[in-house]
């Protein structure tokens, strides 16, 4: 018997990695309807993307649009898709430079990819930026340890350990000076906020469609520009059908038929950004007032995945019969979910989608167990 | 296949789907009311009127029985 999950249903979730993954009704009506696998197959050619019923075709058009490249493909999810970039773009003895806030599974996927890693690093703390002038100096470097510069550049567009944005055009220009293709995740960025990877000037954009649109996935974005998009989805000799680097059809079931009824959705809460921003703020700003507590990364966030310090929580820990698990059971109690149980010292939390109302609630919440 | 019985087997996954479909609209306002659930009157309107879908198609269902 499979476990029942009311999480969604019954309580108010803050957690980073699924507050933008959350599905409406339209999306679960699609995969019902594509639950069996290879359901999308039964009119399929041999190419995924040009499936015309359902269609996928138009999807990939629509994709393409969406986030201004030339070519987009589905994939099983960022990860997969930066993979793909690392063994397409890379050979043997090439370099990488990656932000210093990267997620895992960059430093994975240039691993699988057999590729050493050259990381931009940070600004100290609190704030943990990555600068332009980071990449730049990072990229020199490696031109002269290597004689040659790196064969690609990845920055994480907002990360997932402070939420914060950086500036893609201006790394992207640094990037183009030194004549470095830039692959830009934005696992955090794109479902949410309007992100144009022409305009940003960068080659290729990786996204997670179960993290920020709204589908269920596993399910993944990768679009690229110009002659690179030629390349990386080039077909096999033998094959001429099918993706080499895609490994032939990627999302082929539920997973994509939630994309297609996401997409309409997901254009229109982007131009909604500036609300979740608002609402982002408003909470940092409730939270950071109880004393205590302090924001880590930009302040004001730009975005809505905010981690805090938060000794407050941990001194109130100190002195209940629970301990570090106090406020996980504080929060529960209350119908709040999506904080690690334990966790005192610090943690994230993210109020994506999130009714004002919903928000106030939290924001109360944390305001009576900060006075226990 | 017999034009009725198909139009008949028809007739059942499409209510199959009414239902399941409602009962979907259902789960989103039960995720915009966490946790608390007290619903005002647009909610407690569409809670209404998605059951109100669901009774139906299963009455549909039950005459093609």
């Amino acid at each position: 018997m499979i476990q029942d999950r009311y999480r969604e249903e019954l309580t108010i979730n803050l957690n980073p990695l699924q507050s933008a993954g959350r599905t409406n009704a339209e999306v679960r009506k699609a995969v019902m309807r594509y639950v069996d696998g290879y359901s999308v197959c039964d009119a399929c050619n041999g190419v995924l993307h040009a499936i015309e019923k359902p269609d996928i075709c138009n999807l990939v058009k629509d994709l393409c649009e969406f986030l201004n490249v030339d070519d987009a493909k589905t994939t099983a999810g960022a990860r997969e898709a930066k993979f793909a970039v690392m063994h397409s773009e890379c050979k043997p003895g090439d370099t990488i430079v990656v932000d210093s806030n990267a997620h895992y599974t960059t430093f994975v996927a240039a691993a699988r990819a057999k590729l050493p890693v050259v990381e931009v690093p940070a600004t100290e703390a609190p704030e943990h930026l990555i600068k332009p002038e980071a990449y730049a100096q990072t990229i020199d470097e490696v031109k002269k340890e290597n004689g040659k510069p790196p064969a690609l550049a990845l920055l994480t567009h907002v990360d997932g350990e402070y939420g914060n944005l950086t500036d893609a055009a201006a790394i992207a220009t640094v990037c183009h000076d030194a004549g470095v293709p830039l692959l830009l995740n934005t696992a955090y960025t794109t479902g949410r906020m309007t992100v144009d990877a022409r305009e940003l000037g960068v080659d290729f954009v990786a996204c997670s469609c179960h993290k920020s649109w709204g589908a269920c996935g596993p399910i993944g974005v990768l679009g690229a520009v110009g002659e690179k998009a030629e390349h990386l989805f080039r077909v096999h000799e033998r094959f001429p059908k099918k993706n080499t680097e895609l490994l032939g059809c990627t999302a082929r079931g539920s997973n994509i038929m939630s994309l297609m009824a996401a997409l309409p959705y997901v254009r229109e809460r982007v131009k909604k950004w500036d609300a979740e921003l608002a609402n982002a703020r408003w909470f940092a700003e409730k939270m950071e007032s109880l004393g205590g507590i302090k924001l880590l990364g930009d302040n004001p966030t730009n975005h809505d995945l905010m981690r805090f310090e938060t000794p407050k929580f941990f001194e109130i820990g100190q002195k209940n019969r629970k301990r570090g698990y106090f406020l996980h059971k504080e929060l529960t109690k209350r119908g709040i979910s999506g904080l690690k149980p334990g966790q005192t010292k610090w943690f994230k939390v993210s109020t994506y989608g999130l009714s004002k109302s919903q928000l106030e609630y939290v924001a109360d919440a944390f305001a009576k167990i900060a006075d226990m | 296949m017999d034009g009725n019985i198909k139009n008949r087997n028809n007739r059942r996954v499409e209510l199959t789907f009414s239902v399941l479909d409602a009962m979907e609209e259902l789960r989103d306002v039960w995720r915009s009311t966490a946790p608390l659930m007290e619903l005002d009157a647009a909610a407690l309107a569409k809670v209404e009127k998605q059951i109100g879908k669901a009774r139906k198609a299963l009455d549909g269902l039950e005459k093609t029985l």
